[in-house]
């Protein structure tokens, strides 16, 4: 049974681990963009009498080895991490969904192109791919967005393919074809809001994904170069004194499973929310 | 008939190829449509019956040029369908219109009725702005739906309320041709009477002209002038529906009238054919497609094709014996 968009969100209402979720992202979210106004320090300003400071008054969560406070440089991580993991899974949406309707309309050898090439895409592991493209390409945000853009989308390409193939079985497509509508309204306008649901649901599994990617990349020192904050950065700064100040690697770390948790959270809680069988 | 038929269909064809198998794949062919031919004029109601599976709803998609055809040709009101350039194709498209059987699965789910019947018209330039939600409300007026229905979801309608919205979307751009696909075979035995009742009422009120496929007898005795009956992708017989149920020539037809008599408990019922399901259109029998299931077949039909042949003014029918 169809549902409209309605009944979903209301049903959402009552899931709490989607509420959850909400609530830890939108957090973490708003701390990154209060970060100019919220964080106690300049996340590059170095203290020499703070050098790796046990978590105290002055320096909340403690200081690290050039004596930078590293709530400050969470808070401004989280700008760079968030704002790569938002984009790169929006691009790696967009793109993926767009040819995956197309190819799922049209079919015949466009369709096996796209298939096949999808195969290919999603045979490397992802961290691979964004690694390999980041190495090729060069360290910058935008090369960033792009790898991980590019690792997500083979997914959303099979996904929308699929979903594709199976709503054109449906009368409503040849309804639109025997009014005369264009081939980019039926898919638009009349395909893609009867997909959305699924796509909306692991964006946001993919969102998650995304940004432990750019940690990832980060930790080896393949993401914005020094000294730009990023989490995935400032955890690896802290792993070369873990032992004297462990807190430097602890916090960052945190703060990344604290947005995974409610990302997942998210996605779980909205495919329970718009999946027809849970309905009451 | 003296005037050119508004839809003429000459020796259509369509087959569907599928390849499966691993690692050598097998190639099955379905002829859906094998030659069919037959026309429509204007403000007339064609039946179109047969069996599940003899290509009945095919002629519909093909002929709307919703699937490509594989030979033969459709032209409407002495255009050719099929050769229509894309421009062409859109003048077309307004003058033809289907209503499909399953009303669920034939309306967007994600469109609220004003949506669905109001884009229509704003894509062709029938109505915009202010002047849709007026349109549309006329639109619902004529199929008899409340224009409450306006901002509901297609969910919150039952299935004769949404086959009413189907008919409704089929009308918005005021074509002169209706290929109805089953349309009340969905639905329950009185919804059906209501839905045919609409249908006769607007073929009255606005001279449209239907195609109307069905399977069921009673309701194309009821509601058609002509009927044609299919078999196996071939057309075996066509005349106006009267004569053609009074005194069916091919016995396909004859069969077809017997498994659905009408209701006379005076009248004692024989059947005295073959049980039996069509054969596969995958792999049809040669000669004459219903050979295997005809008491009168000779040698001549299991071998030789049987042309459709005019019998008598306004009657075909193809069997060698006829």
């Amino acid at each position: 049974m169809t549902q409209t968009p309605n009944t979903a969100a209301r049903r959402a209402m009552r899931t709490p681990g989607l509420l959850l979720g909400v609530v830890l992202t939108v957090a973490m979210i708003a701390a990154a963009l209060a970060a100019p106004w919220i964080a106690p320090f300049d996340p590059n300003e170095q203290d020499v009498l703070a050098i790796l400071a046990a978590p105290d008054a002055t320096h909340l969560l403690g200081a690290d080895a050039f004596g930078r406070d590293v709530l400050s440089r969470i808070l401004w991580g989280a700008r760079i991490s968030l704002y790569v993991g938002f984009l790169s899974t929006l691009a790696g949406v967009v793109a993926g969904t767009t040819v995956g309707v197309v190819a799922g309309y049209y079919g015949g050898l466009v369709d096996r192109i796209v298939v096949a090439a999808t195969d290919v895409l999603l045979s490397f592991p992802q961290l691979i791919m964004g690694l390999l493209l980041v190495a090729v390409l060069g360290a910058s945000i935008g090369n960033l967005v792009l790898a991980i853009a590019v690792t997500a989308a083979p997914a959303f390409i099979r996904m929308a393919r699929g979903s594709t193939l199976a709503m054109r079985e449906r009368d409503f497509v040849d309804a639109c074809r025997s009014l005369g509508y264009s081939d980019l309204r039926i898919m638009f306008f009349h395909i893609l809001p009867n997909i959305l649901d699924e796509l909306v649901v692991m964006a946001s599994l993919w969102l998650a994904s995304a940004i432990r990617t750019e940690s990832t990349l980060a930790f080896i020192g393949l993401s914005v170069p020094p000294p730009t904050a990023t989490w995935g950065g400032i955890v690896r700064d802290g792993f070369d004194n873990l032992l004297d100040g462990p807190w430097l690697a602890l916090f960052p770390s945190l703060a990344i499973l604290v947005v995974m948790i409610g990302l997942n959270l998210i996605g779980d809680g909205l495919r329970d929310a718009t999946d027809p069988k849970g309905a009451q | 008939m003296s005037e050119a038929p508004l839809l003429l269909v000459q020796d259509l064809k369509k087959t569907f190829v599928a390849h499966r198998g691993w690692p050598i794949p097998k190639r099955t062919e379905v002829r859906a449509l094998d030659g069919v031919s037959f026309e429509v004029g204007r403000g007339e109601v064609l039946g179109v019956v047969g069996e599940s599976g003899c290509g009945k709803s095919t002629v519909a998609r093909v002929a709307l040029r919703l699937q490509p055809s594989d030979g033969g040709s459709v032209t409407f009101d002495g255009a050719d369908v099929h050769m229509a350039s894309r421009r062409e194709m859109r003048a077309m498209r307004r003058r033809m219109q289907m209503i499909f059987q399953d009303p669920a699965s034939s309306l967007d789910g994600r469109q609220r009725i004003i949506d669905a019947l109001g884009e229509p018209l704003r894509v062709h330039g029938i109505a915009r702005g202010a002047a849709v939600r007026p349109a549309v409300e006329r639109l619902l007026d004529e199929v008899g739906l409340p224009r409450t229905a306006l901002d509901r979801y297609p969910h919150e309608f039952s299935g004769g309320q949404r086959q009413r919205i189907g008919i409704a979307r089929a009308l918005s751009l005021s074509p002169d041709l209706i290929f109805a696909d089953e349309p009340v075979s969905a639905l329950d035995v009185s919804v059906q009477a209501q839905i045919l009742m609409l249908l006769e009422r607007l073929r009255r009120d606005r001279g449209l002209a239907f195609v109307f496929i069905s399977h069921d007898l009673g309701v194309v005795r009821h509601f058609c002038d002509r009927v044609v009956v299919m078999y196996l992708g071939r057309v075996v017989e066509s005349g106006p529906t009267a004569q053609v149920f009074a005194e069916p020539l091919h016995p396909y037809t004859r069969l077809l009238k017997e498994s659905s008599p009408e209701p006379d408990p005076t009248r004692t019922i024989t059947m005295n054919f073959q049980e039996g399901e069509p054969p596969s259109p995958v792999s049809p029998p040669t000669g004459c497609h219903f050979h295997p299931r005809c008491r009168l077949a000779t040698e001549r039909c299991r071998t030789e094709r049987p042309a459709l042949r005019d019998l008598s003014p306004g009657r075909t029918v193809s069997c060698h014996l006829a």
